[in-house]
């Protein structure tokens, strides 16, 4: 009974931690743009993650847990790096308003043809001329990849912060 | 037959906020003409997909796609050939996303199967005979590729085919003497629609016209300092490409058409910059740039055009 309240708290305590992860991002405005309600997609995929954090630790050896702690981390901080460089380097606000936009690598032949030189790196003032349509001056190839690796870069952070503390709370002795 | 802008930017709604104003010199913009690629097929891949597209009513728009990255590909180094366009296919995003079908196409139905005129056709395409064959391609294929989405969708035939028809009808009258085609036609079919809808399939999304194609858009009127002028609005990115591509980049009625008309009584959804060219009855003229600095939680935006600064 008691291992079974135990075990309980534990859980609870993981799923607390993942929810509060997830809203402090949100209300940070750290999230990925784009997708619509992807913070919450990444928030499931962390759940799993920790599930199976939980799964394989619990009953594992501490210098076994303790490697897995160690790579999760890991993992978590390269997703972050990697995330606050690629928003740095390709997510444009539209002023005046809460919308965020990524850019592509690889202008349209339109963009060619008015900026020339300047592609791929447009500065934020042709995104105003175009009406802050990203597919009129980039291909939708090279902003599908950087949407896509943002995603990627967040699940890491998100997912690995989550299994590490997953797997420090499933090897807590009573 | 070719068409070469996309159809319509346009839009609706209400703000009240103040735009920005920079006045340009007309110079400024002299244009040059670019080389421009092969006239393209007539649009028989749409056509065909129309009578593919009448099987089980479905939510998945995976043919529609095939059928423009099919029209795309024979055209590898146009100016259309980025498959981006299947994404500015606002109908389905609307649709999946936010459950209305709205019939803006932002350019991507109007402009399927279409390539870019060669250099020596530019003079022709200036013309008033070749514009209204753009438009009816325009007309032709906007209304196969609406009729086949919402037959995909699963709305009824009753729901759709008569305003289509009239739409159609319309469209081409407008074309036979010689007149642009605006979006209050795309917004008379929604409205006809939504009626016929909402008393025969009530449990399906709404169907609506609701513009804008760019992000973080605004809705915006006019006004006029004095009243009674009329303004044209086009992109800077699109008069950029006109300056590029034709001789007379000012020219409303000529090959440069993302040109839209705007007046008093005109709403439309803005965000970012604009060329404008304004006039009065009483002569005077007024050419520069805007920013459309909206206040989203604002009803009315308003865009004001003055004579003298």
């Amino acid at each position: 009974m008691k291992k079974h309240l135990e075990t309980i708290i534990a859980l609870l305590t993981m799923a607390g931690s993942m929810v509060s992860l997830t809203i402090f991002a949100n209300l940070a405005g750290l999230q990925p743009p784009t997708y619509p309600a992807i913070e919450y997609v990444v928030a499931l995929l962390s759940l799993g993650a920790a599930m199976l954090a939980w799964e394989w630790t619990r009953k594992s050896r501490t210098a076994l847990r303790r490697r897995f702690i160690v790579v999760c981390a890991l993992l978590s901080v390269i997703g972050l790096l990697a995330y606050l460089f690629l928003y740095s380097l390709y997510v444009e606000p539209i002023p005046g308003t809460d919308e965020r936009i990524v850019r592509g690598y690889r202008c349209t032949a339109e963009a060619l043809l008015v900026y020339g030189a300047s592609c791929p790196d447009l500065p934020t003032g042709a995104l105003a001329d175009a009406q802050w349509d990203t597919r009129r001056l980039w291909t939708r190839g090279s902003v599908t990849v950087i949407e896509f690796s943002l995603v990627v870069g967040w699940f890491f952070f998100m997912a690995g912060f989550i299994a590490a503390l997953g797997s420090i709370v499933a090897g807590r002795k009573g | 037959m070719r068409c070469a802008v996309p159809f319509l930017l346009s839009a609706l709604l209400a703000g009240c906020n103040e735009s920005s104003d920079a006045g340009i010199a007309p110079d400024q913009y002299a244009g040059t003409v670019q080389s421009r690629d092969a006239p393209a097929e007539p649009n028989a891949k749409v056509a065909a997909f129309a009578s593919e597209a009448s099987a089980s009513p479905a939510t998945d728009y995976g043919l529609m796609k095939d059928v423009a990255r099919d029209l795309l590909a024979r055209n590898p180094d146009g100016e259309f050939s980025d498959p981006s366009v299947e994404d500015q296919f606002r109908f389905f995003r609307s649709y999946m996303d936010e459950e209305v079908a709205d019939l803006e196409d932002c350019g991507s139905l109007s402009s399927l199967g279409m390539k870019p005129a060669r250099s020596e056709e530019i003079d022709r395409r200036a013309s008033g005979e070749e514009l209204a064959a753009d438009q009816l391609e325009e007309i032709a294929t906007y209304r196969i590729g609406t009729e086949a989405f919402l037959r995909r969708a699963g709305y009824r035939k009753e729901v759709y085919q008569a305003p289509l028809r009239a739409y159609e009808r319309e469209a081409l009258e407008i074309v036979f003497e010689g007149e642009e085609l605006g979006y209050e036609l795309k917004e008379r079919l929604a409205q006809r629609m939504e009626r016929r809808r909402s008393s025969l399939q009530p449990d399906m999304p709404a169907i609506g016209y609701h513009g804008g194609c760019g992000a973080g858009e605004t809705a915006f009127t006019f006004a006029f300092d004095p009243p009674n002028g009329t303004a044209w609005l086009i992109r800077v990115f699109d008069f950029e490409l006109c300056r590029r591509r034709f001789p007379e980049p000012w020219n409303v009625d000529g090959a440069c058409r993302d040109w839209r008309e705007a007046s008093d009584d005109t709403r439309m959804m803005l965000s970012g910059n604009y060329v404008y060219q304004a006039s009065w009855p009483n002569g005077t003229t007024r050419r520069g740039t805007k920013t459309a600095l909206g206040d989203p939680m604002a009803e009315i935006n308003v865009m004001t055009f003055r004579a003298r600064r």
